[in-house]
């Protein structure tokens, strides 16, 4: 699944000191669950995101364990607190041990 | 026959291991894939009561597609929280950890629903208790999940 996997991250990129913003996380992954057949009745093997971690300067805001039942083209909306100027991180983890990543540098008014 | 050292030492050497190797119900991680709804909800409570309430779960009564279903989780002041299909081929869906910076303990996504089933999740709050809230929902075209 290395091919063509592409993450996107919409956030704000100037904030006032302790707001709380709005980051809404999409990646581009089939999230295959391994429990479909192919056109010859074989099962097509598990292949999915199981983990995606977004921290903000090395502390956490969200971390997700994900199984098959999240959708295709895996989607996260959620809220995180800016204590200062920094830089937002996001990783995914695939099952074959790729890991991508995107971060979002934000500054403070 | 005398009672050799070595011997002492197999037997004490078993109970030890014996001692380690936790019941089932421990080892029970939440997302395991083969888990039943049971022990999914075991595992995450780990035994502690779970009450209605001081969360939301919020989900379409009808989902016309079953292959991406919106869900919005919010439970404040949570640590942690659990969603859970009973009625996919994998019940536990999603395990959220809110860290330290989370500007509110809410999280929307998408879900895949196999089937007309009773979506629930659960959230571990700060004094140790669990909130639960289940929402029916009726799957047109059922996603494999």
């Amino acid at each position: 699944m290395a091919a063509g996997v592409k993450t996107r991250v919409k956030l704000p990129k100037q904030v006032r000191e302790g707001d709380v913003i709005t980051i809404k996380t999409l990646i581009t992954h089939r999230m295959e669950s391994g429990h479909r057949l192919d056109a010859q009745g074989a099962p097509i093997p598990r292949s999915i995101i199981h983990r995606f971690h977004c921290t903000f300067e090395g502390e956490t805001v969200v971390d997700l364990e994900i199984g098959p039942g999240i959708s295709t083209n895996p989607f996260f909306e959620f809220q995180a607190r800016v204590p200062g100027p920094g830089v937002f991180t996001f990783a995914w983890h695939d099952d074959d041990g790729a890991i991508y990543t995107d971060s979002r540098a934000i500054s403070v008014i | 026959m005398p009672l050799r050292r070595r011997d002492v030492m197999r037997v004490s050497v078993g109970a030890l291991v014996a001692l380690t190797v936790p019941a089932r119900a421990q080892q029970l991680l939440v997302m395991q894939q083969d888990a039943t709804l049971d022990e999914v909800i075991v595992a995450f409570t780990d035994g502690a009561p779970i009450a209605e309430g001081s969360m939301s779960l919020s989900l379409p009564d009808v989902a016309e597609d079953g292959y991406r279903v919106p869900v919005a989780i919010e439970a404040p002041q949570a640590e942690e929280a659990v969603l859970i299909a009973p009625g996919n081929p994998v019940v536990p869906v999603l395990k959220i950890r809110f860290g330290p910076l989370a500007g509110s303990q809410k999280l929307s996504t998408r879900m895949r629903l196999a089937q007309t089933q009773d979506v629930l999740a659960l959230a571990r709050m700060p004094g140790g208790t669990v909130a639960q809230d289940t929402q029916p929902v009726s799957v047109i075209v059922g996603g494999c999940a």
